[in-house]
């Protein structure tokens, strides 16, 4: 609509006390939004424990648990049960995996090294505790407390002083929780000895479990599924058994208990759930709110339980999950499930030895997952690679992340599309690799 | 980075904050010095934000090394922005007359 000349004449021209209310209010309400975006900013950022929208606190287990629900055998896992057949099949000569091109990217000789060289480091330290392998160098049993128990002011401070001594240590995410039986392996299964370790033959009686994050590097794991990649666990792997032994060293030189652990003693990502670490996912792994899966998860138990606990948190992931399926669509073996809601009985083909039922998840066929592992050569982590919470550390994802617990099912369709798009998530890439091994853009003296 | 002191994403928050000053500068000027209605100057406003927001996006991606991000981020929310902002611009204009 035009204005008439004798509108224009009579329109004012400057601000009106209206058009001056009217900036006011706006400006206000921007002010107002930006002092409380940053003052979640601020609370993260001292670790004060304020659930900041949009994530939600929650006093129990944040996922359904049947009554007659059992706990875990470690002796069931699948690295066991495949070492197993494996050995019945082929005796000590078992072959190590296929035959692999050594002349493609992801696979020469120097990136299988670089896979290799923190395996090696960490099965020097604590054996094959990533096959649950309980009592293993620095996450062994027999270390005792030092002097008399030293008594905090508070619960607050006791946490506060763990966690910031985690985070010292290298730890990139810490939650502490109760210890909870149905967590804890029912037994301790050597599969080296052959052995049953029960909790009857653990020093104490743990009370406290405290749970860590290891952030596993970006670009890595885009190389997936290669030695780049795996290379990416493995190291996670050699820092958790060093973060978590020196942090169970620090509360035993506190006189207290602690024992520290990878994938041994309980299932990790429950505890990480329970001390609000993340949420559970179709894959299996733990989802967290800063680095998505990409983490590894190491625990360390003690008798020590004057600590202000952390609640499990929530933030959508299950709802993005339900409609998203970017990770089953990635899965070279298959092995992730298609259901669109989780189950708390296992999946299509029944029961297998490393089902662990009772619980309301999405249930993954381990044997075939395993199986690929073997196959390419490598520790696959398409899943990891192609999850759209898999993002680097940049303002935008952290936005895109907040308006995804915030939004309706339906539109998780059209963000997961986005994301295909907007070219995250790719598998088998063979550029990344060459990205990976990229010195555009890196000064290894620090300058940039 | 820049002059080996500031990183790039801290070199682009800087220049988006002088991009949002010149633009809320450029808007309270367009009201108080022209009959521009508040309608018009919220669209123009609107396409300035998006446009903005675009640059932050696009500059971001390709930041983080993902190049295609940044081309989609161009696509999808710079050139809404221009459109917005041109219909703005020409709702303003055609008051200015």
């Amino acid at each position: 609509m035009s204005m008439s000349a004798e509108n224009t004449d009579q329109a004012p021209v400057g601000l009106s006390r209206r058009g001056l209310l009217k900036f006011g209010v706006a400006s206000g309400s921007m002010l107002l939004a930006g002092q409380a975006l940053s003052a979640n900013v601020a609370a993260a950022e001292t670790g004060t424990e304020s659930a900041s929208f949009p994530v939600i606190e929650h006093d129990d287990f944040p996922y359904p648990v049947k009554p007659d629900y059992k706990q875990f055998h470690s002796e069931n896992n699948e690295f066991v049960q495949n070492h197993r057949r494996n050995m019945a099949k082929y005796g000590q000569s078992k072959p190590t995996g296929i035959e692999i091109d050594t002349t493609q990217p992801g696979f020469r000789r120097f990136e299988s090294a670089m896979n290799a060289a923190p395996w090696s480091v960490k099965r020097r330290n604590t054996g094959f505790s990533m096959y649950c392998q309980p009592n293993q160098g620095e996450y062994g049993w027999h270390f005792k407390p030092q002097g008399e128990p030293y008594q905090f002011e508070s619960r607050q401070l006791a946490s506060d002083v763990v966690k910031r001594a985690a985070r010292l240590y290298g730890a990139d995410l810490v939650g502490i929780t109760r210890q909870d039986w149905r967590w804890d392996y029912s037994a301790h299964h050597d599969f080296i000895t052959g052995e049953n370790l029960t909790w009857d033959d653990f020093p104490f009686k743990p009370k406290s479990v405290i749970v860590m994050a290891f952030e596993m590097d970006y670009e890595s794991l885009s190389a997936g599924p290669t030695q780049v990649s795996s290379a990416a666990t493995a190291v996670g792997y050699a820092r958790m058994q060093h973060t978590a032994g020196m942090l169970a060293e620090f509360i035993r030189g506190m006189g207290h208990n602690a024992v520290a652990c990878g994938n041994d003693l309980g299932l990790s990502v429950p505890y990480a759930i329970s001390a609000g670490l993340g949420e559970s996912s179709r894959m299996g792994l733990l989802v967290t709110y800063k680095y998505g899966p990409r983490v590894r998860l190491a625990k360390v138990y003690t008798d020590l339980d004057f600590f202000e606990y952390d609640k499990a948190k929530t933030f959508g992931v299950k709802s993005f999950c339900e409609r998203c399926q970017r990770c089953s669509d990635a899965c070279p073996s298959k092995a992730l499930s298609r259901d669109e809601k989780p189950t708390f009985d296992a999946p299509e083909g029944g029961f297998q030895h490393f089902h662990n039922p009772g619980i309301e998840k999405w249930y993954a066929d381990a044997r075939k997952c395993r199986d690929y592992w073997h196959e390419s050569g490598t520790d696959c982590a398409t899943c990891i690679t192609s999850c759209p919470y898999n993002k680097p550390d940049f303002w935008q994802h952290r936005m895109i992340e907040k308006m995804n617990s915030i939004m309706p099912g339906p539109l998780h369709t059209f963000m997961r599309e986005m994301d295909i798009w907007f070219g995250f998530g790719d598998t088998f890439n063979t550029k990344a690799v060459d990205k990976f091994w990229s010195p555009k853009n890196r000064m290894y003296d620090g300058r940039a | 980075m820049f002059l080996g002191i500031f990183t790039g994403i801290e070199v682009l928050f800087f220049m988006l904050g002088v991009l949002t000053t010149l633009s809320v500068g450029g808007l309270i000027w367009l009201k108080m010095n022209h009959p521009v209605r508040m309608n018009s100057l919220s669209v123009l406003g609107i396409g300035l934000v998006t446009i903005i927001a675009a640059i932050a996006w696009c500059v971001s991606s390709v930041l983080e090394g993902e190049p295609q991000a940044g081309s989609m981020g161009l696509m999808v929310i710079f050139l809404p922005g221009l459109v917005i902002t041109t219909l703005g611009g020409r709702l303003a204009f055609q008051q200015m007359k």
